[in-house]
Formats: structure tokens, C-alpha cells, sequence
């Protein structure tokens, strides 16, 4: 070392300040530098066995580490090198003592050592050696060295002399068991403790010091913010070193609950209540959380809790909490048996998480609510079914948002969270019904979060198949999703909607629509009282929503028709207070009132209301349900195509229907023919009318299934039993009128060979007018037809209509060589067809 | 071999909240050639769903599809030695009709003809042509047709046989009945 070097050390030393970032590396490598050649020196008088010259290296040395001059992290690149060359002579000396030597002797020479740091490194190296002789007992050395150790008050220097002191003694703490314990006597051991801990406060100490140290003198006030700046990274970067003594703690069978409750945290949490310093005391909570086990947390949860109320302004108490609770909420995963006191732990955090709110009026909202989410999680894994005290966090929720004003998005992330925990963990959407503070909760939120929340909700109960079962849950549910039913005040228009929102509507309608299925009661009065609830809220959900919302509604109705005509009829119960026909009177009101919106979806649904009440026995409502969608086609069904679709769904609705008088029927069939008959495109004309010749021959479905109970074929008989083959032939005459008519003769060969079919089918009914003679003239017209066209068949007509010609007669062919069939078939003459299909 | 999915009816969201757990599961994709499906989806995302079972999918239109979906009233389709007819079935009079199936049957030209409509399974042969409707896969709401189980149809379709597969639930319990199908040479 030069002699400007060292002076310019000792100068830095008096000031205790650091130097510039430049002059630092140069003491550093300087300082490095003296260390490997003391080092060497040291090993090669060991190497020589002359014991007093390696001390005395050793001690030359180790004067690098008086240094004031370093910033924490270039102090402790030095450190590392120089306790690389200690554990070397550690071992030495191990080895030497082995030999016959003293220990206690070389453990008094080198207290004689003038400088302190050298002096107090060499009497841990040999402090450990002279415990591991075991000359003397473990804890007289070990007192005597922390006492030693107040000598170094530097807070790098004495940070880094006990965390020596600390790895030197590791595995020497007498402990239960262990080699250095000459009893087990319970306040012997209970030194280790006390060693322990008191290492740890003073480290502390000086660690909080660390940020005190003055910066260098000659900087401007910006270059002095980063290099306060860079001190607090490096300070930071040697937390590790102080929280170690506590993992050390946490090691020793010594600190028992018992012990651990009454003296060791007690003291812990007085060092971190008094140090004051929002980093340490951040980072010693996180290490208490992390080191000691989960049921000693459990004991002394208000202890920690009252800590950390009155922690420093600047500590991330949220990042606390959250690290508590989700111990509790693993610990709670595979031992929620042992936990005995489950209300209390609540109780605690209640107290805990009000004196946190009341000490620091500055706790951010957002931080709050997180904390609040954790312990709902942890409520929701202790006990689900505490929904009480789960309601009241929720409640604590909204009271503190709605106080902080306008929401930051922090804030609403934190309130979809809070709502999306139970929802997800229950994974039943009707206890979620059972809160009083979940609606208010999304109310807080602004209109996206609001939708995105409510499909949430909705997507939870189809995914689960939670049936919800009665009206009160459903009315409460409807106000959970309501923004998916109804318009908001801060809806944006449609107009404003892009793509994107086009779709999610469709998707948000859908999920609503696929949920009505699931509110349903298996009582029906109950189950009735549902859809009115359900038709309130859709009415008023716009015509946007309705025209999507009210099919459900009205299938959902009708299927509970059926469910309560076959409790009546299967329980007798002429007194039921409900009859399907207060379902009818409920759906005609909202059906009819949909038609001048929604005209094809009103009349589809007509016709479906028609089915079912005709199921259910009513004919004035089936009679009535028929008109209606007949009106529905005359006043508002325009478009050809569609005409044609919609009449000959009426007509084949119609068809299926059983409860008409004679009259009532005789009348509806009327329209629907006249109605098909005025079609303007003749080949739906044609089409419509044939369709409607099935209208006039009507079997009763199960006369013939029970023909043979007399009794109940008679109660058949008052059923509708419709025949007027006289109208039935005459649909089918005025279709081959119109089909003749047709100028294009692909499509004309068709529907003759179409119509062919039709009078086949009701060949086998033995029809007065439609017999064999009938078939026989038909089939000569499709000759004449081919032939006024000069040509063969196949030049005519694409090969599917040849084939369906070819397979009709076929058709014949084998219904002619079939036994029940011979006699009505045998005199269709198929000669000339057969001829036309060659 | 070609596997063929046979299914109708679904009414989502209209009738039904969605295909039974049951039957998804047994719906996994990679197994399935064709889906045949007899219309009624009636959304846009059962559609998709079809979609994810197999590459080849056939829908033809039912009486509540939205017509912009633009599905065809008929499809045939060709399968191995088979002609597959399709049609939803609620235009033809009266509905599930046996003989008025045969003449939809004829006029297609088909060997094989698959409708839906009436929501309830039904297999039979005339004439030598097999005639089948697999149903409603959701169980949806009917109104000619009040007891109503979900079902299904899968296919096995080989040369000149066919293995069909009749998935069915009832009370919660899926049950599988089996109906073998030759075709008969031309020359009959």
C-alpha cells in the first residue's frame, strides 16, 4: 500500500462517508489486492507451521476490511474473498488443536491484536475452533463473542463481522440433541436463543443504519438521489443477511410453540416495531411468515396482526397480508381438520384487518380490497358455508369502495376479482344468490366490467347445470345478470357497437337464453311463477333482446304445460289450483303481442302453442292459437319464398291437430287451402295445394292401436276423425291443373310425378275418387305430355327426376305383387310408363 | 371405414341449454368422417361445435334455422356405397310419415334416408331402403311428441354394410342398441 493510499484511507475513515463510484473501484481493487498477498503470506507460514506469523498475515489482512470507503456490495465482494482465506486457516487450526495444542490458549493470543476488526474476525475463527475442542463450555464462548462484538459499531463493518460470527456458529448451537449441548437444561439451551436473537437485533440495527451513511460531499443534489438511490438497492441486497439469523431460529427444536409464543416473537416483533425502517420491517414480516410454521402463526395471529397495523408509512402491508393468508389458505388445503378454532381465526382478522384500517388512513383502497380477496379465499377453504361472514366482507367491500369516489381501474380489477372468487370456488351459482352485498358489488362497477361479470355468472350456471329452483332466487339472479336483460342508463347506443360488441351481444343473448332452461322448480306452481318472473324481466328487455329471449320463454312454458297436464292426469287431482290453460292464457298474450315486431317468430310460435294446447285438450285455445298465426301470415308475410314455407307449415301443423270440431276444423282447412291456392308462383302453388289434399284425410292416430278396448275406441270416436275426400280430390285435381299449366317442363314432369305419389298414397285407403281409373288418367297424361315434346323422358328431365319416375313405377310394380296391396294396385296399367322410362 | 355422425334437433338456445354431459363425452373429435345433421342447430355455435368433430359437415335446413345460415332444404351425399339422403323432414306432409318418406326417398334417389323433425329415434326399411331419424340430441321440447329422450346415431359405414349405433339416454343413462344394414344388389 502506498503510503497517498493509505493516508487517503484513513482520511475517508475519519469522515465515514463514501467516496465516488470511480475511487471506490480503486480501493476496492487496491484493498482486493492486499488481501490475496496477506493471504498467501498467511497460507505459506501455515503451510510452515509457524501458527503466530499466519496470525499476524492474517490479521494484515483482514485491515482491508476497516475500510469505510466502500458502498455495501463492493464491501462484500471483499468479504467473500477474505472469509475464503479464514475458513483455510479455520481448518488449520481445526487440525493444529487436534495435534495437542490449546485452543483456549490461541483464543487469548489473538485478543491482543491492536486493531478491532482484525482482532474481533480472529477470535470468531478461533472462538469456533475452541467450541469445537469443546475446552470450555459452548456458551461462555459464544456470550463472550457477542459481547466482543458490540466493539464494531460501523454499520458495513458490523453487519458483516456478525453475519461472520452467525455462519461461524451455525451448527454449534447448542440445541436439543445436539453435540454442543453439555445438558439439556432448558435455560442453557434457551442461550442459543438468546444469542440468536440478540445477533439478530443488532444486525438490524446496523442494517437500518446502512441507509444513514452520508454520501460523498462533493456531488450535485441530483447525483446525490441516485447514489442514495443505489445505496438502498445494495442495502437491499443484504437483507438476506440479517434474515438469516431468524431462518436460524426457525431451526431450533429448542423454540417450541410454547417458546416461540412467549419469548422469541415477542422480541422479534419489538425489533421490527422499533427499528422504524419501512424496508426491514417489510422484509422481516415476509420472513416471519415465510420461516415459522403455519400453526405457530395460527396462536399468534393477533400479535402479528397488531404489528403490522403500526408498521412504517412506506411498507407494502397489502404484500403482507396477502403472504399471511394465502399461508393459511395452503396450510388450510391438507389440514383443515386440525384447525380447530375456525370462527375465531375470522374474529381475529376482522379485529386485525379494522385496526389496520383505522391506523393507517392511508391504505390504498385497492391494497384493502386485495386483502379483503385473500381472506374471502381463505374463508371460502376453511368454510365454505360460512356465508355470513363472508356477505359482511362484501359489504366491508362496497363500503370501502363506494367511499373512495371514482373508481381507479386498480380498484374495479380488485372488485372483479372479489366477485369472481366465490363465484368460481362455490361453483353454484344459487349460493352465490344467498348474499346480500354480491349485487351491490357489481353495481360499483362501470358498464364493461358489469356485462363481463353478469356472462361470467351466466356461463357458471351452464357449465355447472345448476338448476335454480324457485322464484325468489331467479328474481335475484335476474338482477344479477340485468344488464344482459334490460337497457342501462350508461349503455353506449347501438349505433356506437363495432363488430366485436355485435357479436358479444349475440353470445350474451344466447348465454340468457340457454339459461331459462335451468330455472325451473319441480313444483309447477312454483315452476309457473318462475316464467312470470322471467316474462316481466324479458318483456322489458327492448326488442333487441325479446326477439332472441322470448323463444325460450315460450318453450320453457309450453314443456311446463305438458308437466302439469300429466301431474293432474296421473295424480287425479281435479283441485290442482293450476291448470295448463292459465300457461295458454300466459303465452297468447306474449306471443300475439310479438307479431307485429317479430311476425315469423310470433307465427312459428303460434303454431307451436297450437300443437300443445291441441295436446292438452283446449280447442277454443288450439282454434285460437291457429287464427292467429293464420292473421299472422295474411297481414304481414310479403315475401313469396317465405309465403309459401309459412302456409304449408300451417297446413302441416294443421294436420296434426286433434281437437277440432268438425266445424271449427272444416274451417281452418278452408284457409289454409284458399291460402295455398292464391300462392303466386305456380310451382308453389301446385306444391301448396297437393300438400293440402292430406288435410281432408285425417286417421285418428290411435284408433287403431286401441281397436280392440271397445270403450276406449268409443271415447276415440268423439275425437276428430276428418274425411271429405271430395275436397281431398279436389286439391289434388286443381295441383295437376296448375302443373299442366307450367311452361318450363322440367319442373312441370316433376311435380306430375310428385302428385303421382300423393294419389298412390291414398290409393290404399280405397278413396272414392281416388282410384285406380284416377292414376290411370294421370299416367297417361305424363305420357302425353312427353310425348307433345317429341323426345324421350331423359332429354326431359335431369336423371334424379328420371330415376324418381322409374322408382314410382317400380313403387307400383311391387305394391302390385305384394298380398295386401294387390287388389287396390292390380289395375294401374304401368305399360305405357314403362315404355316412356326406357 | 368411415364413421358418420348422425344428429338433429339441437335447439340451442331455444329448447335446450346444451348437448348432455353424457354425449359430449362420448363426441370426441378425430373418430368422425362426416357429421350428417338434420337441421334445427338452431344457433351459429352449434354449428361450430359440428365443426370440431369431424371435417366433413352436412347440415340441411330445419324449420326454426335463421335464414341467413343459407343451409340447403336436401343434401345427398355419397359415402363409401351408399347414397345419403338428408332433409330436416318438417316439409314433407304429414310429418314422419312413413310412406310419404319413401316418396322423399324416391325423389332423391337415395339409398339411405336421414330426416329429423319429429324429435324421436326411429329405424326402419321398406322397399330395401333404410330409413332413419336419430332424434334430438338435446332432448328438446316437441309438440307432437311430449316424451322425449335425447339421442343420437353414429354409423359404421363399410363397402356394402352398415353398422348403426343407437346412443340414447334415459333417466341419466346412455344406452347403445345396435342395427346391422346390407344393400342389396341391384339386381333385386
Amino acid at each position: 500500500m502506498s503510503k497517498r493510499f493509505k493516508q487517503q484511507v484513513k482520511q475517508l475513515r475519519k469522515t465515514s462517508q463514501l467516496v465516488s463510484t470511480n475511487e471506490q473501484s480503486k480501493i476496492s481493487n487496491q484493498t482486493k489486492e492486499n488481501v490475496r498477498k496477506f493471504g498467501f503470506l498467511m497460507r505459506r507460514a501455515l503451510d510452515q507451521g509457524k501458527i503466530p506469523a499466519a496470525l499476524k498475515n492474517a490479521s494484515q489482512m483482514l485491515d482491508g476490511l476497516r475500510t469505510s470507503a466502500l458502498s455495501p456490495k463492493n464491501y462484500y465482494d471483499l468479504y467473500m474473498q477474505v472469509s475464503d482465506e479464514l475458513r483455510y486457516l479455520e481448518f488449520f487450526l481445526q487440525e493444529d488443536i487436534k495435534s495437542g495444542k490449546s485452543a483456549s490458549k490461541l483464543y487469548k493470543e489473538v485478543q491482543f491484536i491492536e486493531a478491532i476488526v482484525p482482532r474481533l474476525y480472529l477470535m470468531v475463527t478461533t472462538g469456533s475452533v475452541l467450541i469445537k475442542s469443546q475446552e470450555v463450555e459452548t456458551q461462555d464462548v459464544l456470550s463472550d463473542l457477542i459481547e466482543m462484538c458490540k466493539g464494531v459499531q460501523h454499520p458495513t463493518r458490523g453487519l458483516f463481522l456478525r453475519h461472520y460470527l452467525s455462519q461461524m456458529t451455525k451448527d454449534k448451537l447448542p440445541d436439543k440433541g445436539s453435540e454442543y449441548a453439555s445438558s439439556n437444561d432448558q435455560e442453557l439451551l434457551s442461550k442459543s436463543i438468546d444469542f440468536t436473537i440478540k445477533n439478530f437485533v443488532e444486525m438490524n440495527k446496523l442494517w437500518v443504519r446502512i441507509a444513514h451513511q452520508k454520501t460523498p460531499g462533493n456531488l450535485t443534489k441530483k447525483e446525490k438521489e441516485i447514489a442514495q438511490k443505489n445505496l438502498d438497492i445494495e442495502r437491499k441486497e443484504l437483507k438476506i443477511l440479517v434474515g438469516t439469523n431468524l431462518v436460524r431460529l426457525s431451526q431450533l427444536e429448542i423454540v417450541t410453540l410454547e417458546v416461540y409464543t412467549e419469548r422469541v416473537l415477542p422480541l422479534l416483533l419489538q425489533q421490527i416495531n422499533e427499528c422504524g425502517d419501512p424496508i426491514a420491517q417489510e422484509y422481516l414480516m415476509e420472513v416471519i411468515i415465510q420461516v415459522f410454521s403455519d400453526d405457530y402463526h395460527i396462536s399468534t395471529l393477533p400479535s402479528l396482526l397488531q404489528t403490522i397495523s403500526k408498521l412504517a408509512d412506506g411498507v407494502n402491508i397489502k404484500q403482507i397480508m396477502i403472504s399471511l393468508i394465502n399461508r393459511l389458505i395452503k396450510y388450510s388445503e391438507s389440514n383443515v381438520e386440525d384447525i380447530n378454532d375456525k370462527e375465531q381465526i375470522f374474529t381475529i382478522f376482522s379485529k386485525g384487518i379494522g385496526l389496520i384500517t383505522k391506523e393507517r388512513k392511508n391504505l390504498p383502497v385497492k391494497d384493502l380490497l386485495s386483502i379483503l380477496n385473500s381472506l374471502i379465499q381463505l374463508a371460502l377453504q376453511l368454510n365454505p358455508k360460512q356465508i355470513d361472514y363472508i356477505d359482511r366482507v362484501l359489504r366491508f367491500c362496497y363500503n370501502s369502495a363506494s367511499e373512495s369516489g371514482s373508481l381507479s381501474r386498480d380498484i374495479i380489477k380488485e372488485i372483479n376479482n372479489l366477485l369472481t372468487t366465490p363465484l368460481t370456488k362455490y361453483n353454484n351459482v344459487n349460493i352465490l344468490l344467498e348474499f346480500e352485498n354480491y349485487s351491490p358489488l357489481i353495481e360499483l362497477l362501470p358498464y364493461g366490467d358489469r356485462r363481463k361479470i353478469a356472462l361470467k355468472i351466466i356461463e357458471n350456471v351452464l357449465q355447472n347445470s345448476t338448476y335454480i329452483r324457485t322464484s325468489d332466487k331467479v328474481k335475484k339472479l335476474t338482477e344479477y345478470v340485468k344488464i344482459l336483460v334490460q337497457d342501462e342508463t350508461d349503455m353506449p347506443s347501438e349505433s356506437e357497437e363495432d363488430e366485436y360488441q355485435k357479436t358479444l351481444f349475440l353470445a350474451e343473448q344466447d348465454a340468457v337464453c340457454r339459461l331459462v332452461h335451468l330455472l325451473k322448480s319441480k313444483d309447477h306452481i312454483e315452476s309457473f311463477k318462475i316464467v312470470q318472473v322471467l316474462a316481466q324481466k324479458i318483456g322489458n328487455g327492448g326488442e333487441r333482446r325479446i326477439k332472441h329471449t322470448v323463444s325460450p320463454l315460450v318453450f320453457s312454458s309450453l314443456l311446463l304445460s305438458f308437466k302439469i297436464r300429466d301431474y293432474i292426469e296421473d295424480n287425479e287431482e281435479e283441485q290442482y289450483p293450476l291448470s295448463p290453460k292459465k300457461i295458454f292464457e300466459f303465452v297468447y298474450k306474449i306471443v300475439t303481442s310479438l307479431t307485429p315486431l317479430f311476425p315469423l317468430i310470433s307465427l312459428k310460435l303460434l303454431l307451436q302453442c297450437a300443437q300443445a294446447s291441441d295436446k292438452c285438450g283446449f280447442e277454443a285455445i288450439s282454434y285460437e292459437f291457429m287464427t292467429k298465426s293464420i292473421l299472422a301470415y295474411e297481414e304481414h308475410v310479403v315475401v313469396s319464398k317465405v309465403r309459401f314455407e309459412m302456409i304449408t307449415l300451417i297446413s302441416s301443423t294443421l294436420q296434426t291437430l286433434r281437437v277440432f270440431d268438425e266445424e271449427n276444423y272444416s274451417t281452418l282447412a278452408n284457409h289454409a287451402g284458399g291460402h295455398s291456392s292464391k300462392l303466386m308462383v305456380v310451382n308453389d302453388q301446385a306444391r301448396a295445394v297437393y300438400m293440402c289434399s292430406y288435410l281432408f284425410w285425417i286417421e285418428d292416430d290411435e284408433e287403431e292401436d286401441d281397436s280392440e278396448e271397445d270403450e276406449e275406441a268409443d271415447e276415440d270416436k268423439e275425437k276428430i276423425y276428418f274425411k271429405d275426400t271430395k275436397r281431398l280430390q279436389g286439391c289434388i285435381s286443381r295441383a295437376i291443373r296448375v302443373a299442366g299449366s307450367l311452361m318450363e317442363s322440367a319442373s312441370m314432369f316433376q311435380l306430375l310425378f310428385e302428385i303421382l305419389n300423393v294419389c298412390l298414397y291414398f290409393l290404399r285407403y280405397d278413396i272414392e275418387q281416388i282410384n285406380t281409373d284416377y292414376i290411370n288418367t294421370l299416367l297417361e297424361l305424363i305420357h302425353r305430355k312427353i310425348e307433345e315434346n317429341n323426345t324421350d323422358l331423359s332429354e326431359l328431365v335431369e336423371p334424379q327426376m328420371f330415376n324418381f319416375y322409374k322408382s314410382t313405377i317400380k313403387h307400383i310394380k311391387y305394391c302390385q305383387s305384394q298380398d295386401e296391396t294387390e287388389d287396390l294396385f292390380k289395375e294401374i296399367n304401368i305399360s305405357i310408363s314403362l315404355k316412356d322410362l326406357k | 371405414m368411415v364413421l358418420i355422425l348422425l344428429i338433429g334437433d339441437i335447439h340451442i338456445p331455444q329448447r335446450s341449454f346444451g348437448i348432455p354431459e353424457q354425449f359430449k363425452k362420448l363426441l370426441v373429435p378425430g373418430k368422425i368422417k362426416h357429421v350428417l345433421c338434420t337441421g334445427n342447430l338452431t344457433s351459429k355455435e352449434s354449428l361450430e361445435y359440428l365443426k370440431t368433430l369431424a371435417s366433413e359437415v352436412h347440415v340441411v335446413k330445419g324449420d326454426f334455422d335463421d335464414e341467413n345460415l343459407n343451409f340447403p332444404e336436401t343434401k345427398t351425399i355419397q359415402l363409401e356405397n351408399f347414397k345419403f339422403g338428408l332433409c330436416h323432414g318438417h316439409q314433407i306432409v304429414p310429418w314422419g310419415d312413413q310412406k310419404s318418406l319413401q316418396v322423399l326417398q324416391r325423389k332423391m334417389d337415395v339409398d339411405i334416408l336421414v330426416t329429423g323433425h319429429t324429435h324421436e329415434f326411429t329405424a326402419f326399411q321398406l322397399e330395401n331402403k333404410l330409413f332413419i331419424n336419430p332424434g334430438t340430441v338435446t332432448g328438446a321440447y316437441s309438440g307432437f311428441n311430449d316424451e322425449i329422450e335425447p339421442s343420437f346415431v353414429l354409423m359404421d359405414v363399410k363397402g356394402s354394410k352398415i353398422i348403426t349405433y343407437v346412443y340414447q339416454l334415459k333417466d341419466g343413462d346412455v344406452s347403445v342398441e345396435k342395427i346391422t344394414y346390407t344393400k342389396p344388389s341391384e339386381n333385386d
